[in-house]
């Protein structure tokens, strides 16, 4: 370091403070709520599903929501915290909530604590041959918590529960 | 958060849904244990908090999407009323029925009665074509001893009307009547408090449990003519068919008994003044014969306008005054319980050569299962 001339370290300093003034992360998050309905018709597979966007469902439905977040600024974002209560008249349906590179907690006592319920964590094998984690959970939380450690800039994902309308 | 949930690498980000949503086709809706009003708003908020490169936090975003609750159309409860053993031929028989809403919402049910007679001519009911019924949920258990529910919010700021449901109306709750006396909506808690005339009785009633709307209609099956015998019989069937055909059928039809009045005649005479009766004296001229005419009901509901005309027969002469009537069958001519009759008066004529005897209104009601109407007078032999 003692070799290093002033003016090379002030350049490196400008340098740093002018980066650090203009890169900024920009989260931005967008909910979906589908209900999965049965697709009738001629096909052989009578349980072929589909999800359908809705704004209107039974009781007794199916809902997943789908939370789209989208880094929109040119620094990554770090320990990005998405808290979700569970909406107010559904149930969380147990094992429904998937993230992949996220980690997902619960809370039960109205989102002052959460905690990963490890024991019963489970992985599945998807169609299209990638492994996911799935968490299996109490139909009672109150909360769902998905924490994403790094979001780069420009990058996107999707995380998703699903609740059953009481 | 806390570091201990740090993932094993760099975020990796899904791909779209579509793969997502073949892998998770398993959710079987169940029947649900409890139930959430139509009209109801679910919100799904969700809110995200995260750091820039250098750790500092940034403001937080959120994003909102909601869902409205819609109706299941549930059949709804129907009385089977008693059955009616003493209907009057001619007579209309009103049934009065109890329909209460188990729909989580308001719906209009349309009714319909068949009845299919016996011994009867085939009659037409009558009843409303339709009815409808208010019904939320419980949003929170409804305690014994509150006065008050609670329930969703209906997106629908007036405290007038929630999902059919006003003030007097009568609402269900564990099985128990109660009439509403307020409605106080909250849109910011997304719920309704109802005011009911009366604490919840018996024991806590579940979150979640319809609250439906009770009410009463009326039909009139009108009592058909009896074709033969004494009586037959009516069965109403009604039905109450609701939004995508959920359809509740009386659990026990409703037996009307048309019963006709049913009149046997006799006609005995006395040679004693009126003491003793019999269907065939002998008497010689100049003797005064008192006639006595029994009329006897043997159906079981009354015969109205019961009248009598007895022609005079050749060589005998009617006595002017000398009509008399009793409902007894035992009575002798000398009975002071008899009525007087009167000509001109009281229904009772002599023209003609004929005694009549039409006395109406209650005195001409013989009642049934042996109400009797009695008519004396005499004749003198020529």
């Amino acid at each position: 370091m003692k070799t290093l001339a002033p003016q090379a370290l002030i350049a490196i300093a400008l340098s740093l403070a002018a980066g650090a003034a203009s890169a900024k992360p920009r989260l931005e998050i967008s909910i979906g709520q589908a209900k999965e309905i049965v697709e009738s018709g001629g096909s052989k597979d009578a349980k072929k599903m589909r999800l359908v966007p809705v704004k209107s469902a039974a009781p007794g439905d199916v809902i997943q929501y789908t939370l789209t977040y989208a880094n929109k600024g040119d620094e990554v974002a770090n320990d990005a915290v998405i808290d979700d209560p569970i909406p107010k008249g559904t149930t969380f349906i147990a094992s429904s909530a998937i993230g992949e590179g996220a980690e997902i907690t619960f809370s039960n006592d109205g989102g002052k604590t959460f905690a990963t319920p490890v024991k019963l964590t489970y992985e599945t094998r998807l169609p299209s041959g990638a492994v996911e984690k799935r968490v299996a959970s109490p139909g009672d939380y109150t909360h769902i918590r998905f924490v994403i450690k790094h979001v780069p800039a420009g990058a996107s994902g999707n995380v998703a529960f699903r609740v059953r309308v009481n | 958060m806390e570091s201990n949930h740090r993932p094993a690498g760099l975020a990796r980000f899904l791909t779209p849904l579509a793969a997502l949503t073949l892998a998770v086709a398993a959710f079987a809706p169940t029947s649900a244990f409890g139930s959430t009003a139509a009209n109801t708003t679910i919100v799904n908020t969700a809110t995200v908090n995260y750091n820039d490169a250098g750790n500092n936090p940034q403001s937080a975003v959120t994003a909102s999407a909601s869902v409205t609750v819609t109706l299941v159309p549930s059949a709804p409860l129907l009385s089977s009323p008693a059955a009616v053993p003493g209907a009057s031929q001619g007579v209309p028989t009103v049934l009065t029925y109890t329909i209460t809403g188990t729909a989580n919402g308001q719906d209009t049910y349309n009714l319909g009665s068949t009845v299919a007679s016996s011994n009867v001519a085939a009659v037409t009911p009558t009843l409303p074509a339709s009815i409808t019924l208010g019904g939320t949920t419980l949003a929170s258990p409804a305690a014994a001893g509150n006065s008050s529910i609670t329930t969703p919010y209906d997106g629908n700021p007036s405290n007038a009307n929630l999902n059919g449901l006003v003030v007097g109306s009568v609402i269900v709750i564990g099985g128990n009547p109660y009439t509403i006396t307020t409605i106080t909506k909250s849109a910011a808690a997304n719920t309704t408090t109802i005011g009911l005339g009366a604490a919840i009785a018996g024991a806590t009633v579940a979150a979640g449990l319809v609250v439906g709307e009770t009410k009463t209609f009326t039909e009139s099956v009108p009592s058909g003519a009896v074709t033969s015998g004494g009586s037959g019989t009516e069965t109403v069937s009604t039905t109450a068919t609701g939004t995508g055909g959920v359809t509740t059928t009386q659990g026990t039809p409703t037996v009307i008994t048309v019963s006709r009045p049913t009149l046997t005649v006799t006609k005995t005479v006395s040679v004693d003044n009126g003491l003793t009766f019999s269907a065939s004296p002998s008497a010689a001229p100049g003797v005064s014969l008192v006639y006595k005419i029994v009329a006897t009901n043997t159906g079981t509901t009354a015969a109205q306008a019961v009248a009598f005309t007895d022609l005079i027969p050749q060589y005998l002469t009617y006595v002017p005054g000398s009509g008399k009537s009793s409902t007894s069958s035992a009575a002798t001519y000398t009975n002071v319980a008899n009525t007087v009759l009167t000509e001109g008066s009281g229904g009772y004529t002599f023209a003609s050569n004929t005694v009549a005897y039409n006395p109406g209104g209650v005195v001409g009601t013989v009642a049934g299962t042996g109400g009797v109407l009695v008519l004396f007078f005499r004749a003198t032999i020529n």
